[in-house]
């Protein structure tokens, strides 16, 4: 859901070292490390949100309407920096983006439910709302139809249960501890950020834009109303533009070539 | 304050970035020049937000102890380290250099949740003197940075932002113990993050220990 970092190891080293091992035992312990990790970053979110003064069902409700944890955890980062609604709705919503091409890739998937047009319906809207990076990471792990949706289903199932759960504790947590700033628990947060945008900014042009975004928007910062600097580093994808123009069948760009990515990208 | 519209909106947007696919999987292609974009907008963003968080609070620097952490995280997350190493590496490290003194700034302290400080407006009526923040001149309006123990101005005319509830006695942020009176007034009390504190909390707070500025 949002540790794609930690999933991302993890399914790219089972990619390359046992692609054709693969047991429905593999799929479970795959399934319930990565459901360990997004735990982890569930309780970070909910403690975050409620120690930044934020009422206990945010994060909750959120967690259940929302279900993507880097929007979540945008959205909830402008609102403690004192952004106004709009300008966290805007940055979840952007970083949501990506989730139609997932629902592009993995369409058969969700949409093939039971026999009834009505039941396929029912399976294609819940199955919609289980659209994540791991999720989607998993199903295109296999070709075989059967195993596609036996992996989009256990994996997105048990993410929904797990992260659910753990931004509860997260919220208890969160209220039980008074001084979060001795615990140093504000680091984690730009900590979390920081270790989900890294395994994405594998390509060059990518730092760049997003070093320059970095910069304006913390040079913003003293200026513009919060919550608005980090909307406004969108605009070191202009330089990720520009540059591109020039080259723009670069050879061996093998990310471009892929219609759509399996790697997680929050 | 977020308000479950916010979240509603959040929601159904998100949800019809998931819906969409499945239903138009038949008709449209998404190219891979908008694919690459839609990836570095979400790194753009997140680098972007992680780095604001990392270094400032509020409109101002957050003190070197968050960012230490931070970037100590950061660079076990490039070499790959798991997950729950870098989450606690960061903390550690913060809470360790706090604990060697290296404290968040006075003024970064409005935007903690169970900071002591609060920014306000001061109107000082004529050649009065506010006692416990120095000499006002009249007509003044600044922003101050109240401690319990040490109040003292900041730089006047700065930004402030919304009007919480605080002190009408005595010039203290709701969050530094002082019961007295936190309703919301009308008056031009602000703390760094615009919090409104809960009410019924208030009642239960010690009260006003006085000895701070009276407003004039």
């Amino acid at each position: 859901l949002t540790n794609d970092f930690l999933a991302f190891i993890i399914l790219n080293m089972r990619l390359q070292w046992r692609t054709d091992l693969l047991s429905d035992t593999a799929l479970v312990r795959d399934v319930a490390l990565v459901c360990l990790a997004d735990g982890i970053v569930g309780v970070s979110f909910g403690a975050t949100a409620v120690a930044g003064g934020l009422p206990w069902w945010v994060p909750v409700a959120m967690s259940l309407l929302v279900f993507a944890g880097g929007s979540q955890f945008a959205a909830v980062g402008v609102v403690l920096a004192g952004g106004s609604p709009v300008a966290a709705v805007a940055a979840g919503a952007v970083l949501n983006t990506r989730l139609f091409p997932y629902g592009l890739a993995v369409s058969d998937v969700t949409s093939a439910g039971g026999s009834g047009r009505a039941r396929r319906w029912a399976a294609r809207l819940l199955g919609a709302q289980l659209v994540t990076d791991e999720s989607v990471a998993f199903a295109l792990r296999h070709t075989d139809p059967a195993r596609r949706k036996a992996a989009f289903w256990t994996c997105g199932a048990a993410l929904f249960t797990v992260w659910n759960i753990s931004v509860a504790l997260g919220v208890l947590a969160g209220s039980a501890v008074r001084n979060t700033a001795a615990f140093g628990l504000d680091a984690t947060f730009p900590a979390v950020l920081l270790a989900l945008a890294l395994p994405t900014l594998t390509d060059g042009r990518t730092r760049v834009a997003a070093l320059g975004g970095a910069s304006a928007a913390v040079a913003l910062t003293p200026l513009l109303p919060a919550g608005l600097p980090v909307l406004a580093a969108l605009g070191g994808l202009a330089a990720l533009w520009r540059r591109r123009r020039p080259g723009a069948e670069v050879p061996g760009d093998s990310r471009a070539a892929r219609p759509i990515p399996v790697r997680s990208d929050r | 304050m977020m308000p479950m519209l916010a979240i509603a909106a959040l929601a159904a947007i998100t949800y019809a970035f998931r819906i969409a696919g499945p239903l138009l999987a038949d008709r449209v292609t998404v190219a891979a020049t908008a694919q690459r974009l839609f990836t570095s907008a979400a790194a753009v963003l997140l680098v972007a937000l992680a780095a604001t968080s990392a270094l400032t609070a509020g409109h101002d620097f957050a003190g070197w102890a968050r960012p230490a952490g931070v970037a100590a995280a950061g660079l076990l997350a490039a070499r790959r380290a798991p997950f729950p190493v870098v989450v606690l590496v960061a903390a550690s490290v913060t809470a360790l250099l706090r604990l060697a003194g290296i404290h968040l700034p006075e003024r970064a302290r409005g935007s903690s949740p169970n900071g002591l400080v609060v920014r306000f407006r001061v109107n000082i009526p004529r050649n009065r003197t506010i006692s416990g923040l120095g000499a006002g001149k009249p007509g003044e309006t600044g922003a101050y940075v109240l401690d319990e123990k040490r109040p003292q101005p900041v730089t006047s005319g700065r930004r402030l932002g919304p009007v919480p509830g605080g002190c009408r006695r005595c010039a203290r942020a709701a969050a530094s113990g002082c019961g007295a009176a936190r309703e919301p007034t009308r008056s031009s009390w602000t703390a760094g993050r615009g919090r409104r504190m809960p009410r019924r909390r208030s009642r239960a707070a010690a009260p006003c220990r006085g000895g701070a500025p009276r407003r004039g």
